[in-house]
């Protein structure tokens, strides 16, 4: 199943006016999986969903969800895929039960009430979209994403505008969903949510895709120092001012020295040996690969530049 | 078939929910009917004989014209109809069923409207109430297909009730629901002559309340409003957009076509 291709998109464009929206994109999603789509505002990510939704259709290229051209046999897509849209809205006096049958009717599905509950919204059945709190109105448009069962789930940006808690507990819920077998495609701006819930990620800047793999792969094509940050009892980095082997020294703030290393192993060795010989004490220590948020915008800054 | 039924429900629903839709489809026609029936029967001796259409073109254009156009630009901005069409709902359905819930209120209101002008203000009863329940149903259809197709071609709300003001204000004051037609100058009948109430309460006057045969010149105001129906159902399938943003301006130049039974009529 896993091998198995739910989404695939071919040579994609789309043009509004004269301005190229998306350029030339193509990808593919396996059965099973969550795939990040990242990319800044204006990068073509909502676009490009919309016509994998069947909600645009494209000037070129091809697409198939699930085996279906979502531009000739929309009806179909739609009853088998879930859409969280990044702007949608209810009737202010619908309520949370009438939203799940009003939609479970037209896919022809029994209304499934399961969903609200298991999405926290238990309590809320009766009350009307109008009186739900940001939060309540992005589980609710979830549930609706997923009440018909859908094998395919497009998400965009459903945790934007959501609390701490509220977020941890969606990332919960879409690793059940994915755990249920679902293929989830979400559009994001989180790059930590995108790291802790995707298993391939595409980057794209400008329409175009600039970035394919595992978060641990499009991290690794970047900047490949590590970044080491030291605090000492007696300061005696910052009063020696010592070179450390394939280190460079970066910035001194409140005590704490920072340093880029090219090869961290023997920095580090380094500079315990300086600490013990010099009598000083070591308060803290933090050595950390550069993190997906700084490989995301080490290739903005790139594709800003070649542009 | 059965997620048109439920939305359909919904629909009724929500217009009784719903306090704005409340009040138009209902409290505002009922309570204009039982404040202004009160005394212009007293001022107006002609108003007894045409209180029940003239009261009950007021409920349907205050549910229709004042109410629906609104219902659905808000929709469409809120990117309601978005959520709708990634959902399954056919746009065919946000044509008919706001036409049919509209239908609905309005045959509430009306039976209402009827009920209190017979018993309470001693207005005239129709002579034949096939055509008035007949004509009731035409002209219910007419008048929101209309507020339909405002909604849809409207580029904002506030130019959505501009439209729909363009079309209450002069039937309230030339469409014949309160003054008879026949004491308006002769200009001032053509002009009545483009207002879809107009044409609601010439039928009703000629068929429900005089029981006048159908032919030649009288049936003109009958063909007005269901050619205009049709017309403005079809226009609707047309310009009807699911983006947040109304169909092109250029392409609203179609929705003129709307007038173009009630221009013809003039000549009639």
């Amino acid at each position: 199943m896993q091998n198995e291709i739910a989404l695939e998109v071919r040579n994609l464009k789309k043009n509004y006016g004269t301005t190229r929206a998306v350029d030339d994109l193509s990808f593919q999603v396996k059965r099973g999986e969550i795939f990040g789509l990242l990319g800044p505002n204006g990068a073509g990510k909502t676009t490009t969903l919309e016509c994998v939704e069947g909600l645009r259709s494209q000037d070129e290229g091809t697409i198939s969800v699930l085996g279906i051209d979502p531009g000739s046999h929309k009806r179909k897509l739609w009853d088998k895929i879930g859409v969280q849209l990044q702007t949608s809205a209810l009737p202010a006096t619908m309520t949370s039960k009438e939203a799940i049958a009003f939609f479970c009717h037209y896919h022809g599905k029994k209304p499934n009430l399961e969903i609200l509950h298991r999405l926290g919204l238990s309590n809320k059945l009766s009350d009307q979209y109008g009186n739900l709190s940001v939060g309540q109105k992005r589980r609710l448009a979830l549930a609706l994403a997923v009440a018909h069962e859908p094998e395919v789930l497009f998400l965009d940006e459903p945790t934007a505008g959501l609390d701490v808690e509220s977020r941890i507990e969606l990332h919960l819920i879409l690793k059940e969903f994915k755990e249920e077998g679902k293929t989830i495609i979400l559009a994001t701006h989180d790059m930590a949510e995108a790291e802790k819930l995707c298993s391939t990620l595409a980057i794209i800047i400008n329409g175009k895709l600039a970035v394919l793999g595992t978060p641990a792969q499009v991290t690794a094509a970047g900047d490949k120092r590590t970044k080491i940050t030291v605090a000492t009892a007696k300061g005696s980095l910052v009063n020696e001012k010592p070179q450390f082997p394939g280190a460079e020294f970066l910035s001194l703030v409140q005590n704490y020295v920072h340093y880029n290393s090219e090869d961290s192993g023997k920095t580090l060795l380094a500079l315990l040996r300086f600490l013990e010989e010099n009598g000083d004490e070591l308060l803290d220590l933090r050595v950390e690969r550069p993190s997906l948020e700084e490989r995301f915008m080490e290739i903005t800054r790139e594709r800003r530049n070649t542009k | 078939m059965k997620g048109f039924a439920h939305h359909l429900a919904y629909d009724f629903k929500a217009g009784i929910k719903d306090k704005t839709l409340m009040l138009m489809n209902y409290l505002f026609p009922l309570g204009f009917f039982l404040l202004v029936s009160l005394f212009m029967s007293k001022i107006n001796p002609f108003f007894n004989e045409i209180m029940i259409p003239g009261m009950i073109l007021f409920a349907l254009m205050s549910s229709t014209l004042l109410s629906l156009p609104g219902t659905i630009i808000n929709n469409r901005e809120a990117g309601i109809f978005r959520s709708f069409r990634i959902n399954g709902v056919p746009s065919y359905a946000l044509i008919i069923i706001p036409i049919l819930g509209c239908l609905f209120h309005t045959a509430l209101a009306s039976g209402l409207i009827t009920l209190g002008g017979i018993f309470l203000y001693e207005g005239k009863a129709p002579l034949n109430w096939g055509w008035f329940l007949a004509l009731f149903l035409i002209t219910s259809l007419s008048l929101s297909s209309l507020g339909v197709l405002i909604g849809i071609v409207a580029q904002s709300s506030r130019a959505g009730i501009l439209i729909a003001q363009a079309f209450y204000l002069p039937s309230v004051l030339l469409g014949g629901l309160m003054v008879p037609e026949a004491a308006l100058p002769e200009n001032l009948r053509a002009i009545a002559s483009l207002l879809p109430a107009t044409h609601g309460i010439r039928a009703f006057n000629i068929f429900a309340m005089a029981d006048a045969p159908l032919s030649g010149a009288v049936a003109v105001p009958l063909m007005v409003l269901i050619i205009s129906t049709i017309i403005n159902i079809l226009l609707g399938f047309i310009l009807f957009q699911w983006d947040t943003k109304p169909a092109r301006k250029n392409r609203i130049f179609l929705a003129l076509l709307a007038f173009c039974p009630y221009i013809v009529s003039i000549f009639f």
